[in-house]
Protein backbone atom coordinates (compact mmCIF):
# COMPACT_ATOMS: atom_id res chain seq x y z
CA UNK A 1 0.00 0.00 0.00
CA UNK A 2 2.86 2.43 0.77
CA UNK A 3 4.58 1.65 -2.43
CA UNK A 4 1.44 2.68 -4.23
CA UNK A 5 0.67 5.87 -2.45
CA UNK A 6 3.94 7.46 -2.68
CA UNK A 7 3.53 6.59 -6.59
CA UNK A 8 0.25 8.40 -6.85
CA UNK A 9 1.44 11.12 -5.10
CA UNK A 10 4.55 11.49 -7.14
CA UNK A 11 3.20 10.97 -10.26
CA UNK A 12 0.31 13.40 -9.70
CA UNK A 13 3.08 16.05 -8.51
CA UNK A 14 5.01 15.81 -11.45
CA UNK A 15 2.05 15.74 -13.83
CA UNK A 16 1.30 19.05 -12.20
CA UNK A 17 5.50 19.94 -13.11
CA UNK A 18 4.84 19.02 -16.66
CA UNK A 19 1.67 20.59 -17.25
CA UNK A 20 3.33 24.04 -16.55
CA UNK A 21 6.55 23.39 -17.88
CA UNK A 22 4.51 22.30 -21.48
CA UNK A 23 2.32 25.65 -20.93
CA UNK A 24 -0.77 22.82 -21.64
CA UNK A 25 -4.21 24.48 -22.14
CA UNK A 26 -6.19 21.74 -20.60
CA UNK A 27 -3.93 22.13 -17.43
CA UNK A 28 -6.64 22.72 -14.91
CA UNK A 29 -8.74 19.48 -16.31
CA UNK A 30 -5.84 17.20 -16.26
CA UNK A 31 -4.36 17.85 -12.78
CA UNK A 32 -8.11 18.24 -11.21
CA UNK A 33 -8.92 14.77 -13.04
CA UNK A 34 -5.23 13.17 -11.96
CA UNK A 35 -6.21 14.56 -8.14
CA UNK A 36 -9.34 12.40 -8.46
CA UNK A 37 -7.18 9.22 -9.87
CA UNK A 38 -4.60 9.80 -7.16
CA UNK A 39 -6.47 9.23 -4.03
CA UNK A 40 -7.95 6.10 -5.78
CA UNK A 41 -5.20 3.67 -4.54
CA UNK A 42 -5.83 4.48 -1.13
CA UNK A 43 -9.42 3.60 -1.24
CA UNK A 44 -8.64 0.68 -3.36
CA UNK A 45 -6.16 -0.95 -0.55
CA UNK A 46 -8.32 -0.01 1.93
CA UNK A 47 -11.26 -1.94 0.57
CA UNK A 48 -9.09 -4.92 0.20
CA UNK A 49 -8.10 -5.36 3.47
CA UNK A 50 -11.63 -5.43 4.19
CA UNK A 51 -11.41 -4.55 7.72
CA UNK A 52 -13.60 -5.89 10.39
CA UNK A 53 -16.32 -3.23 11.99
CA UNK A 54 -13.93 -2.62 15.17
CA UNK A 55 -11.05 -1.50 13.02
CA UNK A 56 -13.83 0.86 11.22
CA UNK A 57 -14.45 2.54 14.16
CA UNK A 58 -11.54 4.80 14.89
CA UNK A 59 -11.79 6.39 11.32
CA UNK A 60 -15.30 6.53 11.40
CA UNK A 61 -15.06 8.32 15.32
CA UNK A 62 -12.26 10.58 14.63
CA UNK A 63 -13.97 11.81 10.73
CA UNK A 64 -17.51 12.29 12.74
CA UNK A 65 -15.59 14.58 15.44
CA UNK A 66 -13.59 16.58 12.88
CA UNK A 67 -16.66 16.93 10.83
CA UNK A 68 -18.71 18.21 13.66
CA UNK A 69 -16.08 20.71 14.65
CA UNK A 70 -15.56 22.51 11.51
CA UNK A 71 -19.72 22.70 11.24
CA UNK A 72 -19.64 24.62 14.66
CA UNK A 73 -16.56 26.64 13.68
CA UNK A 74 -18.16 27.61 10.07
CA UNK A 75 -18.61 31.03 11.24
CA UNK A 76 -14.94 31.91 11.57
CA UNK A 77 -13.28 31.70 7.91
CA UNK A 78 -10.47 29.02 7.63
CA UNK A 79 -10.58 28.36 11.46
CA UNK A 80 -10.89 24.36 11.18
CA UNK A 81 -10.21 21.16 13.89
CA UNK A 82 -9.69 19.02 11.37
CA UNK A 83 -5.72 19.35 10.43
CA UNK A 84 -5.37 18.80 14.05
CA UNK A 85 -7.67 15.68 14.47
CA UNK A 86 -6.32 14.04 11.57
CA UNK A 87 -2.54 14.58 12.80
CA UNK A 88 -3.78 12.97 16.25
CA UNK A 89 -5.50 10.45 14.12
CA UNK A 90 -1.94 9.19 12.16
CA UNK A 91 -0.67 9.20 15.01
CA UNK A 92 -2.68 6.98 17.12
CA UNK A 93 -3.73 4.49 14.48
CA UNK A 94 -0.79 4.36 11.77
CA UNK A 95 -0.73 6.16 8.37
CA UNK A 96 -3.29 4.41 6.32
CA UNK A 97 -5.97 5.16 9.03
CA UNK A 98 -4.71 8.44 9.04
CA UNK A 99 -5.14 8.89 4.90
CA UNK A 100 -8.54 7.56 5.24
CA UNK A 101 -9.84 9.82 8.20
CA UNK A 102 -8.55 12.72 6.40
CA UNK A 103 -9.72 11.90 3.32
CA UNK A 104 -13.51 10.96 4.61
CA UNK A 105 -13.81 13.72 6.78
CA UNK A 106 -12.69 16.01 3.86
CA UNK A 107 -15.47 14.21 1.50
CA UNK A 108 -18.41 14.61 4.41
CA UNK A 109 -17.93 17.52 5.61
CA UNK A 110 -18.30 19.11 1.96
CA UNK A 111 -21.65 17.04 1.90
CA UNK A 112 -22.40 19.90 4.04
CA UNK A 113 -20.78 22.70 3.06
CA UNK A 114 -21.74 21.97 -0.99
CA UNK A 115 -19.11 19.91 -3.32
CA UNK A 116 -17.25 22.02 -5.49
CA UNK A 117 -13.61 21.87 -7.41
CA UNK A 118 -11.98 21.96 -3.46
CA UNK A 119 -13.20 18.38 -2.74
CA UNK A 120 -10.44 16.11 -4.53
CA UNK A 121 -8.14 18.74 -3.19
CA UNK A 122 -9.21 19.04 0.49
CA UNK A 123 -9.69 15.07 0.51
CA UNK A 124 -6.03 14.41 -0.93
CA UNK A 125 -4.28 17.36 1.25
CA UNK A 126 -5.97 16.46 4.40
CA UNK A 127 -5.06 12.46 3.53
CA UNK A 128 -1.60 13.25 3.15
CA UNK A 129 -1.13 15.54 6.40
CA UNK A 130 -2.83 12.04 8.30
CA UNK A 131 -0.41 9.53 6.08
CA UNK A 132 2.68 11.41 6.84
CA UNK A 133 2.10 11.52 10.75
CA UNK A 134 1.40 8.16 10.69
CA UNK A 135 4.74 7.60 8.51
CA UNK A 136 6.37 10.29 11.25
CA UNK A 137 5.17 8.87 14.60
CA UNK A 138 6.21 5.10 13.63
CA UNK A 139 9.58 6.50 13.39
CA UNK A 140 9.46 8.07 16.55
CA UNK A 141 9.96 11.44 15.18
CA UNK A 142 7.02 13.17 16.34
CA UNK A 143 6.89 12.40 19.90
CA UNK A 144 8.08 15.97 21.81
CA UNK A 145 5.13 18.54 22.06
CA UNK A 146 7.35 20.55 20.50
CA UNK A 147 7.66 18.38 17.03
CA UNK A 148 3.87 17.82 17.48
CA UNK A 149 3.42 21.51 17.21
CA UNK A 150 5.70 22.01 14.44
CA UNK A 151 4.13 19.51 11.96
CA UNK A 152 0.78 20.91 12.72
CA UNK A 153 2.25 24.45 12.08
CA UNK A 154 3.55 22.71 8.59
CA UNK A 155 0.43 20.60 7.48
CA UNK A 156 -1.59 23.64 7.90
CA UNK A 157 0.46 26.15 5.74
CA UNK A 158 1.32 23.19 3.52
CA UNK A 159 -2.58 22.48 3.17
CA UNK A 160 -3.02 25.91 1.75
CA UNK A 161 -0.08 25.99 -0.29
CA UNK A 162 -1.40 22.89 -1.68
CA UNK A 163 -4.98 24.07 -1.90
CA UNK A 164 -4.08 27.41 -4.06
CA UNK A 165 -1.79 25.51 -6.60
CA UNK A 166 -5.09 24.39 -8.79
CA UNK A 167 -5.93 27.57 -9.11
CA UNK A 168 -2.42 28.85 -10.27
CA UNK A 169 -1.65 26.63 -12.53
CA UNK A 170 -4.93 25.95 -13.85
CA UNK A 171 -5.86 29.11 -14.84
CA UNK A 172 -2.40 31.67 -14.56
CA UNK A 173 -0.69 31.31 -17.75
CA UNK A 174 2.10 31.55 -18.63
CA UNK A 175 3.71 31.16 -14.56
CA UNK A 176 6.57 32.84 -13.59
CA UNK A 177 8.21 32.92 -10.25
CA UNK A 178 7.18 36.27 -9.33
CA UNK A 179 3.70 35.04 -10.03
CA UNK A 180 3.65 32.14 -8.08
CA UNK A 181 5.27 33.61 -4.98
CA UNK A 182 2.69 36.48 -5.04
CA UNK A 183 -0.54 33.98 -5.26
CA UNK A 184 0.93 32.08 -2.58
CA UNK A 185 1.51 35.39 -0.68
CA UNK A 186 -2.40 36.68 -1.03
CA UNK A 187 -3.56 33.64 0.96
CA UNK A 188 -1.30 33.94 3.73
CA UNK A 189 -3.70 34.94 5.77
CA UNK A 190 -6.12 32.18 5.46
CA UNK A 191 -2.91 29.79 6.11
CA UNK A 192 -2.12 31.81 9.49
CA UNK A 193 -5.98 31.60 10.81
CA UNK A 194 -5.50 27.39 9.69
CA UNK A 195 -2.11 27.11 11.37
CA UNK A 196 -3.22 29.21 14.13
CA UNK A 197 -6.86 26.78 14.75
CA UNK A 198 -4.56 23.93 14.26
CA UNK A 199 -2.50 24.36 17.28
CA UNK A 200 -5.38 26.50 19.15
CA UNK A 201 -7.42 22.78 18.66
CA UNK A 202 -3.78 20.66 19.59
CA UNK A 203 -2.98 22.17 22.77
CA UNK A 204 -5.55 20.77 24.82
CA UNK A 205 -6.06 17.69 23.29
CA UNK A 206 -3.06 15.83 21.80
CA UNK A 207 -1.44 14.58 25.46
CA UNK A 208 -5.25 13.54 26.56
CA UNK A 209 -6.26 12.05 23.39
CA UNK A 210 -3.30 10.08 22.35
CA UNK A 211 -3.24 8.56 26.18
CA UNK A 212 -7.44 7.31 25.76
CA UNK A 213 -6.51 6.29 22.03
CA UNK A 214 -3.81 4.01 23.52
CA UNK A 215 -6.24 2.57 26.39
CA UNK A 216 -8.97 2.47 23.88
CA UNK A 217 -6.95 0.22 21.61
CA UNK A 218 -5.33 -2.15 24.54
CA UNK A 219 -9.01 -2.24 25.42
CA UNK A 220 -10.95 -3.43 22.52
CA UNK A 221 -7.81 -4.77 20.90
CA UNK A 222 -7.92 -2.94 18.16
CA UNK A 223 -5.99 -2.88 14.95
CA UNK B 1 -39.59 10.89 -20.31
CA UNK B 2 -38.00 12.71 -17.01
CA UNK B 3 -35.78 15.28 -15.97
CA UNK B 4 -32.61 15.04 -15.58
CA UNK B 5 -32.92 14.66 -11.47
CA UNK B 6 -35.13 11.66 -11.81
CA UNK B 7 -32.67 9.53 -14.16
CA UNK B 8 -30.29 6.80 -11.96
CA UNK B 9 -27.28 8.65 -10.50
CA UNK B 10 -24.73 7.62 -12.99
CA UNK B 11 -26.70 9.11 -15.32
CA UNK B 12 -26.24 12.86 -13.84
CA UNK B 13 -22.63 11.67 -12.86
CA UNK B 14 -21.71 11.09 -15.89
CA UNK B 15 -22.96 14.27 -17.43
CA UNK B 16 -21.84 16.28 -15.22
CA UNK B 17 -18.44 14.57 -15.43
CA UNK B 18 -18.42 15.50 -19.46
CA UNK B 19 -19.78 18.70 -19.11
CA UNK B 20 -16.88 19.84 -16.45
CA UNK B 21 -14.67 18.82 -19.13
CA UNK B 22 -16.07 20.32 -21.81
CA UNK B 23 -15.98 23.67 -19.94
CA UNK B 24 -12.10 23.12 -19.25
CA UNK B 25 -10.72 21.51 -22.11
CA UNK B 26 -10.17 24.91 -24.03
CA UNK B 27 -9.74 28.68 -23.34
CA UNK B 28 -11.82 29.83 -26.76
CA UNK B 29 -14.07 32.66 -25.60
CA UNK B 30 -17.07 31.24 -27.59
CA UNK B 31 -16.60 27.44 -25.85
CA UNK B 32 -16.29 29.07 -22.48
CA UNK B 33 -18.93 31.77 -23.05
CA UNK B 34 -21.48 29.15 -24.19
CA UNK B 35 -20.69 27.01 -21.27
CA UNK B 36 -20.94 29.52 -19.16
CA UNK B 37 -24.15 31.07 -20.53
CA UNK B 38 -25.58 27.10 -19.76
CA UNK B 39 -24.01 27.27 -16.49
CA UNK B 40 -25.74 30.09 -15.59
CA UNK B 41 -29.45 28.94 -16.76
CA UNK B 42 -29.37 25.87 -14.99
CA UNK B 43 -28.34 27.71 -11.96
CA UNK B 44 -30.99 30.45 -12.18
CA UNK B 45 -33.34 27.46 -12.75
CA UNK B 46 -32.78 24.90 -10.15
CA UNK B 47 -31.78 28.01 -7.33
CA UNK B 48 -33.23 30.86 -8.42
CA UNK B 49 -31.70 34.60 -9.45
CA UNK B 50 -30.82 35.46 -5.87
CA UNK B 51 -28.90 32.54 -5.19
CA UNK B 52 -26.84 33.07 -8.89
CA UNK B 53 -26.08 37.18 -7.95
CA UNK B 54 -25.18 35.91 -4.41
CA UNK B 55 -22.35 33.50 -6.14
CA UNK B 56 -21.16 36.39 -8.40
CA UNK B 57 -20.43 38.65 -5.52
CA UNK B 58 -18.84 36.00 -3.64
CA UNK B 59 -17.08 35.10 -6.81
CA UNK B 60 -16.10 38.13 -7.96
CA UNK B 61 -12.42 38.26 -5.38
CA UNK B 62 -11.55 35.39 -7.12
CA UNK B 63 -12.77 36.83 -10.67
CA UNK B 64 -10.08 40.11 -10.15
CA UNK B 65 -7.96 37.44 -8.43
CA UNK B 66 -7.25 35.54 -11.90
CA UNK B 67 -7.37 38.61 -14.09
CA UNK B 68 -5.09 40.67 -11.51
CA UNK B 69 -2.22 37.81 -11.59
CA UNK B 70 -2.53 36.93 -15.41
CA UNK B 71 -2.11 40.91 -16.35
CA UNK B 72 -0.02 42.56 -13.58
CA UNK B 73 3.16 40.19 -13.97
CA UNK B 74 3.60 39.13 -17.12
CA UNK B 75 4.29 41.61 -20.80
CA UNK B 76 2.96 39.24 -23.26
CA UNK B 77 0.69 40.70 -25.75
CA UNK B 78 1.02 43.59 -28.10
CA UNK B 79 -1.28 46.06 -27.80
CA UNK B 80 -0.50 48.14 -24.58
CA UNK B 81 -3.65 49.72 -22.59
CA UNK B 82 -1.93 51.35 -19.56
CA UNK B 83 0.88 50.29 -16.80
CA UNK B 84 0.17 49.52 -13.46
CA UNK B 85 2.42 51.06 -10.97
CA UNK B 86 5.98 49.32 -11.39
CA UNK B 87 4.49 46.40 -12.96
CA UNK B 88 4.44 44.99 -16.66
CA UNK B 89 2.22 46.20 -19.64
CA UNK B 90 -1.52 45.39 -19.02
CA UNK B 91 -2.28 44.67 -22.94
CA UNK B 92 -5.53 43.60 -24.47
CA UNK B 93 -4.27 40.55 -24.36
CA UNK B 94 -3.09 39.19 -21.38
CA UNK B 95 -6.52 40.74 -20.15
CA UNK B 96 -8.87 39.57 -21.97
CA UNK B 97 -6.94 36.38 -21.32
CA UNK B 98 -7.48 36.89 -17.31
CA UNK B 99 -11.08 37.67 -17.38
CA UNK B 100 -11.89 34.22 -20.00
CA UNK B 101 -9.96 32.35 -17.31
CA UNK B 102 -11.93 33.38 -14.33
CA UNK B 103 -15.12 32.98 -16.35
CA UNK B 104 -13.79 29.37 -16.63
CA UNK B 105 -13.23 28.95 -13.11
CA UNK B 106 -16.54 30.74 -12.67
CA UNK B 107 -18.33 28.22 -14.80
CA UNK B 108 -17.28 25.41 -13.15
CA UNK B 109 -18.00 26.45 -9.36
CA UNK B 110 -21.77 26.79 -10.97
CA UNK B 111 -21.44 23.30 -12.15
CA UNK B 112 -20.63 22.28 -8.61
CA UNK B 113 -23.84 24.18 -7.29
CA UNK B 114 -26.22 22.28 -10.19
CA UNK B 115 -24.20 19.20 -9.26
CA UNK B 116 -25.12 19.27 -5.48
CA UNK B 117 -28.73 19.91 -6.18
CA UNK B 118 -28.53 16.74 -9.05
CA UNK B 119 -26.32 14.23 -6.75
CA UNK B 120 -28.09 14.06 -3.23
CA UNK B 121 -25.97 12.44 -0.17
CA UNK B 122 -27.67 9.31 -0.88
CA UNK B 123 -27.11 9.43 -3.82
CA UNK B 124 -23.35 9.87 -3.78
CA UNK B 125 -23.89 7.01 -0.91
CA UNK B 126 -25.29 4.87 -3.24
CA UNK B 127 -22.73 4.86 -5.93
CA UNK B 128 -20.15 4.46 -3.82
CA UNK B 129 -21.50 1.73 -1.70
CA UNK B 130 -21.86 -0.53 -4.81
CA UNK B 131 -18.14 -0.22 -5.79
CA UNK B 132 -16.54 0.38 -2.66
CA UNK B 133 -18.67 -1.47 0.38
CA UNK B 134 -16.47 -0.53 3.57
CA UNK B 135 -15.82 3.52 2.34
CA UNK B 136 -19.41 3.75 1.10
CA UNK B 137 -20.06 2.22 4.71
CA UNK B 138 -17.79 4.39 6.87
CA UNK B 139 -19.33 7.46 5.11
CA UNK B 140 -22.58 6.53 6.40
CA UNK B 141 -21.84 5.87 9.81
CA UNK B 142 -20.04 9.49 9.76
CA UNK B 143 -23.54 11.14 8.65
CA UNK B 144 -25.34 9.20 11.24
CA UNK B 145 -22.38 10.33 14.47
CA UNK B 146 -21.87 13.85 13.30
CA UNK B 147 -25.52 14.80 15.38
CA UNK B 148 -25.26 12.22 17.94
CA UNK B 149 -21.05 13.51 18.75
CA UNK B 150 -22.77 16.94 19.01
CA UNK B 151 -25.97 16.31 20.55
CA UNK B 152 -23.05 14.22 23.39
CA UNK B 153 -21.41 17.23 23.18
CA UNK B 154 -23.96 19.53 24.54
CA UNK B 155 -24.55 16.93 27.03
CA UNK B 156 -20.94 17.02 28.67
CA UNK B 157 -20.16 20.51 28.30
CA UNK B 158 -23.57 21.05 30.22
CA UNK B 159 -22.76 18.28 33.20
CA UNK B 160 -18.84 19.47 33.13
CA UNK B 161 -20.11 23.29 34.10
CA UNK B 162 -22.74 21.99 36.48
CA UNK B 163 -19.65 20.44 38.15
CA UNK B 164 -17.62 23.67 38.62
CA UNK B 165 -20.67 25.49 40.14
CA UNK B 166 -20.08 29.33 40.37
CA UNK B 167 -15.97 28.79 40.21
CA UNK B 168 -14.62 31.22 37.49
CA UNK B 169 -11.73 29.73 35.50
CA UNK B 170 -8.13 31.50 34.45
CA UNK B 171 -6.75 30.67 31.30
CA UNK B 172 -4.85 27.70 31.63
CA UNK B 173 -8.14 26.29 33.59
CA UNK B 174 -10.11 27.11 30.82
CA UNK B 175 -7.56 25.03 28.57
CA UNK B 176 -7.81 22.41 30.82
CA UNK B 177 -11.62 22.53 31.44
CA UNK B 178 -11.54 21.97 26.59
CA UNK B 179 -9.24 19.35 26.81
CA UNK B 180 -11.30 17.74 29.70
CA UNK B 181 -14.54 17.99 27.77
CA UNK B 182 -13.21 16.92 24.66
CA UNK B 183 -11.64 13.73 25.47
CA UNK B 184 -15.27 12.67 27.53
CA UNK B 185 -16.63 13.31 24.19
CA UNK B 186 -13.72 11.47 22.55
CA UNK B 187 -14.37 8.52 25.00
CA UNK B 188 -17.82 8.27 25.12
CA UNK B 189 -18.18 8.26 21.35
CA UNK B 190 -15.63 5.38 20.70
CA UNK B 191 -16.80 3.21 22.94
CA UNK B 192 -20.16 3.79 21.63
CA UNK B 193 -19.13 3.60 18.22
CA UNK B 194 -17.10 -0.16 19.44
CA UNK B 195 -20.17 -1.13 20.83
CA UNK B 196 -22.08 -0.72 17.24
CA UNK B 197 -19.70 -2.18 15.25
CA UNK B 198 -19.87 -5.92 17.92
CA UNK B 199 -23.71 -5.65 17.49
CA UNK B 200 -23.07 -5.76 13.98
CA UNK B 201 -20.55 -7.95 14.15
CA UNK B 202 -23.15 -10.14 16.01
CA UNK B 203 -26.03 -9.73 13.58
CA UNK B 204 -23.61 -11.19 11.13
CA UNK B 205 -22.49 -7.84 8.91
CA UNK B 206 -19.86 -9.19 6.84
CA UNK B 207 -21.76 -12.05 5.63
CA UNK B 208 -22.04 -13.45 2.08
CA UNK B 209 -25.91 -13.28 1.64
CA UNK B 210 -26.17 -9.65 2.95
CA UNK B 211 -28.13 -7.84 0.01
CA UNK B 212 -28.85 -4.32 0.11
CA UNK B 213 -31.61 -2.18 -0.89
CA UNK B 214 -31.42 0.66 -3.34
CA UNK B 215 -34.06 2.63 -4.55
CA UNK B 216 -32.41 3.50 -7.99
CA UNK B 217 -32.26 1.26 -10.90
CA UNK B 218 -30.30 1.23 -13.34
CA UNK B 219 -32.74 0.53 -16.74
CA UNK B 220 -32.38 1.24 -20.68
CA UNK B 221 -34.40 4.91 -20.47
CA UNK B 222 -30.88 5.67 -17.83
CA UNK B 223 -29.13 3.25 -20.97
CA UNK B 224 -30.30 5.12 -24.03
CA UNK B 225 -29.20 8.91 -22.15
CA UNK B 226 -26.09 7.45 -21.12
CA UNK B 227 -25.04 6.70 -24.36
CA UNK B 228 -26.67 9.55 -25.92
CA UNK B 229 -24.71 12.24 -24.08
CA UNK B 230 -21.11 9.91 -24.46
CA UNK B 231 -21.41 9.96 -27.86
CA UNK B 232 -22.07 13.73 -28.26
CA UNK B 233 -19.03 13.89 -25.75
CA UNK B 234 -17.07 11.90 -27.91
CA UNK B 235 -17.62 13.90 -30.77
CA UNK B 236 -17.31 17.06 -29.26
CA UNK B 237 -14.04 15.46 -27.84
CA UNK B 238 -12.57 14.29 -31.49
CA UNK B 239 -13.94 17.93 -32.99
CA UNK B 240 -12.41 20.21 -30.36
CA UNK B 241 -8.83 18.51 -30.26
CA UNK B 242 -8.35 17.97 -33.81
CA UNK B 243 -8.36 21.94 -34.63
CA UNK B 244 -11.24 24.66 -33.99
CA UNK B 245 -11.11 24.82 -30.65
CA UNK B 246 -7.36 26.59 -30.83
CA UNK B 247 -7.09 30.01 -30.03
CA UNK B 248 -4.19 31.89 -29.79
CA UNK B 249 -4.15 34.74 -27.19
CA UNK B 250 -0.42 35.59 -27.90
CA UNK B 251 1.43 37.85 -29.47
CA UNK B 252 -2.05 38.95 -30.58
CA UNK B 253 -5.99 37.73 -30.28
CA UNK B 254 -5.71 35.22 -33.46
CA UNK B 255 -8.92 33.43 -34.43
CA UNK B 256 -6.79 31.46 -37.08
CA UNK B 257 -8.01 28.47 -35.28
CA UNK B 258 -11.62 29.12 -36.23
CA UNK B 259 -11.05 30.14 -40.03
CA UNK B 260 -8.83 26.83 -39.85
CA UNK B 261 -12.09 24.34 -40.58
CA UNK B 262 -15.85 25.09 -41.20
CA UNK B 263 -17.56 22.08 -41.11
CA UNK B 264 -15.34 20.37 -37.90
CA UNK B 265 -16.11 23.80 -35.81
CA UNK B 266 -19.28 23.35 -36.43
CA UNK B 267 -19.74 19.71 -35.96
CA UNK B 268 -17.81 20.44 -32.24
CA UNK B 269 -20.16 23.79 -31.25
CA UNK B 270 -22.99 21.91 -32.41
CA UNK B 271 -21.95 18.97 -30.15
CA UNK B 272 -21.24 20.77 -26.87
CA UNK B 273 -24.42 22.87 -27.40
CA UNK B 274 -26.54 19.62 -27.37
CA UNK B 275 -24.65 18.18 -24.74
CA UNK B 276 -25.70 21.77 -23.26
CA UNK B 277 -29.31 21.83 -23.86
CA UNK B 278 -29.84 18.28 -23.12
CA UNK B 279 -31.43 18.80 -18.93
CA UNK B 280 -33.16 22.07 -20.54
CA UNK B 281 -34.93 19.65 -22.95
CA UNK B 282 -35.78 16.72 -20.66
CA UNK B 283 -37.75 19.56 -18.91
CA UNK B 284 -39.35 21.48 -21.85
CA UNK B 285 -40.38 18.02 -23.09
CA UNK B 286 -41.76 17.46 -19.57
CA UNK B 287 -43.62 20.40 -19.26
CA UNK B 288 -45.67 20.03 -22.21
CA UNK B 289 -46.58 17.00 -21.80
CA UNK B 290 -48.00 17.80 -18.58
CA UNK B 291 -49.57 20.87 -19.78
CA UNK B 292 -51.17 18.20 -22.02
CA UNK B 293 -52.54 16.14 -18.83
CA UNK B 294 -53.65 19.32 -17.62
CA UNK B 295 -55.91 20.59 -20.71
CA UNK B 296 -57.36 16.85 -20.72
CA UNK B 297 -58.57 16.94 -16.81
CA UNK B 298 -59.99 20.52 -17.95
CA UNK B 299 -62.14 19.40 -20.44
CA UNK B 300 -62.99 16.02 -18.24
CA UNK B 301 -64.15 18.14 -15.53
CA UNK B 302 -66.33 20.73 -18.06
CA UNK B 303 -67.94 17.32 -19.11
CA UNK B 304 -68.34 16.04 -15.48
CA UNK B 305 -70.15 19.92 -14.71
CA UNK B 306 -72.09 19.85 -17.88
CA UNK B 307 -73.25 16.27 -16.58
CA UNK B 308 -71.50 14.05 -19.67
CA UNK B 309 -69.56 11.73 -17.39
CA UNK B 310 -71.32 10.75 -14.20
CA UNK B 311 -69.29 9.58 -11.76
CA UNK B 312 -70.92 6.88 -9.40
Amino acid sequence: MRKWSWLAIISLISLMVICTILRIEQTALFIFFAAIVAIIPFFISYEQKKPKPRDLMPIVVLSALAVAGRILFAALPNFKPVTAIVIIAGMAFGYESGFMTGALSGLVSNLFFGQGPWTPWQMLAWGIIGFIAGILSEKHILVKPWSIFLYGILASFGFGLFMDTWNILGFVQPLNYKNIVSAYLLGLPFNISHAVSTVIFLLPIYKTWLCQLKRIKLKFNLK
Amino acid sequence: MQSLKDYHPTVSLFYFISVLTCSMITRNPIWVLLCLIFAIIYVIQLKGFKHFLFQLIYFLPMLIFIVFMNSYFNSLGLTVLFYLGRGSPVTVENLTYGVISGLALFTIFLWFICFNLLLTADQILAIMGKRLPTIGLSLAMIIKFIPDTIKQGREVLLNQKAMLGEQKLSGKQKVKFAARMLTVLLCWSMENSLETADSMLAKGYPGKNRINYSREHFNSGDAGLISTVLILFVVHLICAFSGPIKFAYYPFLNWSGLAADRILRIISLLSLFLILVFPLLLDIINWFKWQRVFKQEQTMQKHINNGIIVYE
